[in-house]
């Protein structure tokens, strides 16, 4: 066989790798926001929290809810109370990214806010959860935060 | 990345531009090598950025194929080692496209059709796909005849693979119209301002027309089709019409002169289609290097129209079936080809003599008017929401003739869809050019820089707007 031949069964093979790698490959979850949040909700107290429209999640992070595919946001009326839950569907990766960036820095700025006045609230920031999975986000900020996210993986997983 | 992004406009273009005319070597061989080097280190970058897994696939296609052809060529003496070779990478080629643009198509449609529950892997498809892989298909096809040689040099045909211009979404270049530009190309400064004036006339086209009537065409096609008014419907199709229109050929202009800035000269893709009196005229002015493709590399080597009239109406009719095919992995796309491959066949067997004698306006509105009905196959996701679309349109479901959604799109958007309209009818390219030279060319600048500065303006406040031909 020629050196030109080889390289085309090199090509081949890698492109039958390649394929196979596709297999493998996580996939998006098909599932809206709202159902991810409601599989979410069910795992996790939401006493005292209630969901917000896109204006108040705006409000709240600066996001152009139109550029998500979805969203789903809930948390509560009372300031002291920093509760919250955000998850985001967007089949853009970049997206994603681009929000978790921004999620990640605004809690930051919150957890500096309370660390000296309000150690409950800055513990729970402390322990929040912020993820990416299967074209999704989710935010957590909740006593059962890890419950919360148990339930997100399988959801999305599903 | 898109062109009509700031990303691309004010950092990747520039830089782009700066390192490809850096001089760096006197001799010509090794400038213009320099040249397809940055061009090509440029282009993966540049598809990279929005495919960084898929680059993969498409270097395997340029690695396999640059060996294909070179075995092509050694076995020149060997036919059947020759034929060997070239039906392996029409093979690899095929399979390729195939698999990566219709997996999914095929195993849903077989679930459907024997009621079986296989799994479905979601692969997306990779950007441009269809596109590069066209273009190798027809440089390994014409290697293979003869018609042109192969390419020892691996840069020049990376290069012809990936040039970033016409990667994403066309035109689709065959290998022949630019294998001398690929060794030696000139820019001048005639050329270089003729590609700037292309490539805002293409952004122009894209940001500032097609942008604003497919807003208004989502607003309508998220309705409820049953409630729909027949104006509502015919006001969505013309301007879905003057969207994929303006979309694709802004995107083929804006190719085009890039290409003309970088020295290569990139044919024509559209020609005033909606300017067309019959289908046959519509698809010798729209995407014309798909269909010369089809054409050159389907048609006339199915025998074209000289085995009869029976295989010619068979090879129209695979060729349009594979064009619909080609334009993506869902039913309504073959259906929207088949459509077209009957209306040919009948305006060529059945009404050529009749078509002639029709007066040209008439001719001109009945082909408008199909051309619309085609569209709605090739816009709605599945055949049966297309012609619930179809029905609405010609008030089937009791729809009422105008309401008040009616009204309250053309009084918004009338006056723009009648400056498309004329636009795209080439009526304002008709109109006679002012002759003094200077005062020419100065009113041209000033309109050029006030359509760039307004497709800017537009682009600030627009948020992610793809191409439409993204897709395929």
């Amino acid at each position: 066989m020629s050196k030109a031949g080889y390289g085309q069964l090199i090509c081949v093979l890698l492109l039958i790798a390649f394929i196979g790698f596709s297999f493998f490959v996580e996939e998006d979850t098909v599932k809206a926001a709202d159902e991810i949040g409601a599989a979410v909700t069910e795992n996790i107290s939401t006493q005292g929290l209630k969901n917000f429209d896109g204006e108040r999640l705006s409000s709240q992070f600066g996001f152009d809810v139109d550029e998500f595919d979805s969203f789903f946001y809930c948390g509560s009326e009372d300031i002291m109370d920093v509760r919250e839950i955000l998850i985001i569907r967007d089949s853009e990766k970049a997206a994603l990214e681009k929000a978790a960036k921004t999620i990640e820095k605004k809690s930051e700025e919150k957890y500096s806010t309370y660390k000296d006045y309000d150690p409950v609230a800055s513990s729970l920031l402390e322990k929040s959860v912020l993820e990416i999975s299967r074209g999704a986000i989710i935010y957590i900020v909740h006593d059962d935060a890890a419950a919360g996210l148990e339930a997100f993986f399988k959801c999305v997983e599903e | 990345m898109v062109f009509s992004s700031a990303t691309f406009l004010f950092l990747f273009f520039p830089l782009f531009l700066i390192l490809y005319n850096l001089k760096l070597f006197k001799d010509k061989n090794k400038e213009t090598l320099k040249k397809n080097t940055v061009l090509l280190i440029m282009s993966l970058i540049f598809y990279a950025w929005g495919e960084p897994v898929y680059i993969i696939l498409m270097l395997l296609s340029i690695f396999y194929n640059y060996n294909a052809v070179i075995d092509i060529d050694r076995y020149i003496s060997s036919p059947k080692k020759k034929k060997l070779v070239f039906v392996c990478a029409l093979i690899f080629n095929i399979f390729m496209l195939g698999f990566f643009k219709y997996y999914g198509f095929v195993v849903e449609s077989i679930n459907g059709l024997f009621s079986l529950s296989l799994p479905v892997k979601n692969i997306p498809l990779p950007v441009g796909i269809s596109f590069y892989t066209f273009q190798v298909l027809s440089y390994v096809i014409d290697v293979y005849r003869g018609d042109v040689k192969a390419q020892r040099n691996i840069i020049p045909f990376a290069t012809y693979i990936s040039m970033f211009p016409q990667l994403i979404a066309g035109p689709i270049v065959q290998y022949s119209d630019v294998e001398k530009q690929l060794s030696d190309r000139q820019v001048t400064a005639e050329k270089f301002a003729a590609g700037i004036m292309f490539f805002i006339k293409g952004l122009g086209k894209k940001v500032i027309f097609a942008n604003t009537v497919g807003a208004v065409y989502t607003e309508i096609l998220g309705m409820e089709t049953a409630t729909l008014s027949v104006v509502t419907s015919w006001l969505g199709i013309i301007c879905y019409t003057l969207q994929i229109y303006f979309d694709f050929s802004g995107y083929s202009d804006m190719a085009i002169g890039l290409g003309k800035m970088l020295g290569f000269d990139f044919l024509q893709n559209f020609n005033f289609p909606y300017k067309a009196v019959s289908i046959t005229d519509f698809w010798r002015r729209w995407h014309i290097s798909l269909s010369s493709w089809f054409r050159d590399y389907v048609y006339i080597p199915l025998g074209g129209n000289r085995k009869g009239t029976a295989r010619t109406i068979l090879n129209i009719f695979v060729v349009w079936s594979l064009t619909g095919l080609w334009h993506g992995a869902a039913w309504n796309f073959i259906a929207w080809g088949v459509f077209y491959g009957v209306l040919l066949i009948a305006e060529k067997y059945v009404f050529a003599s009749v078509i002639e004698k029709i007066p040209k306006f008439i001719r001109y509105t009945v082909t408008m008017v199909i051309v619309m009905i085609g569209w709605v196959f090739f816009s709605n996701e599945s055949l049966s929401a297309a012609f619930d679309y179809i029905g609405s349109m010609f008030g089937l479901w009791d729809n009422c003739f105008i309401d008040s959604t009616a009204e309250y799109l053309l009084s918004g958007n009338l006056f723009s869809v009648i400056i498309m309209i004329l636009c795209a009818t080439g009526v304002f390219a008709a109109l006679p050019r002012i002759k003094n030279f200077r005062v020419n060319i100065a009113f041209m600048s000033i309109g050029y820089i006030g359509i760039f500065i307004l497709c800017i303006i537009y682009l600030i406040s627009e948020t992610y707007n793809p191409f439409l031909y993204f897709r395929f």
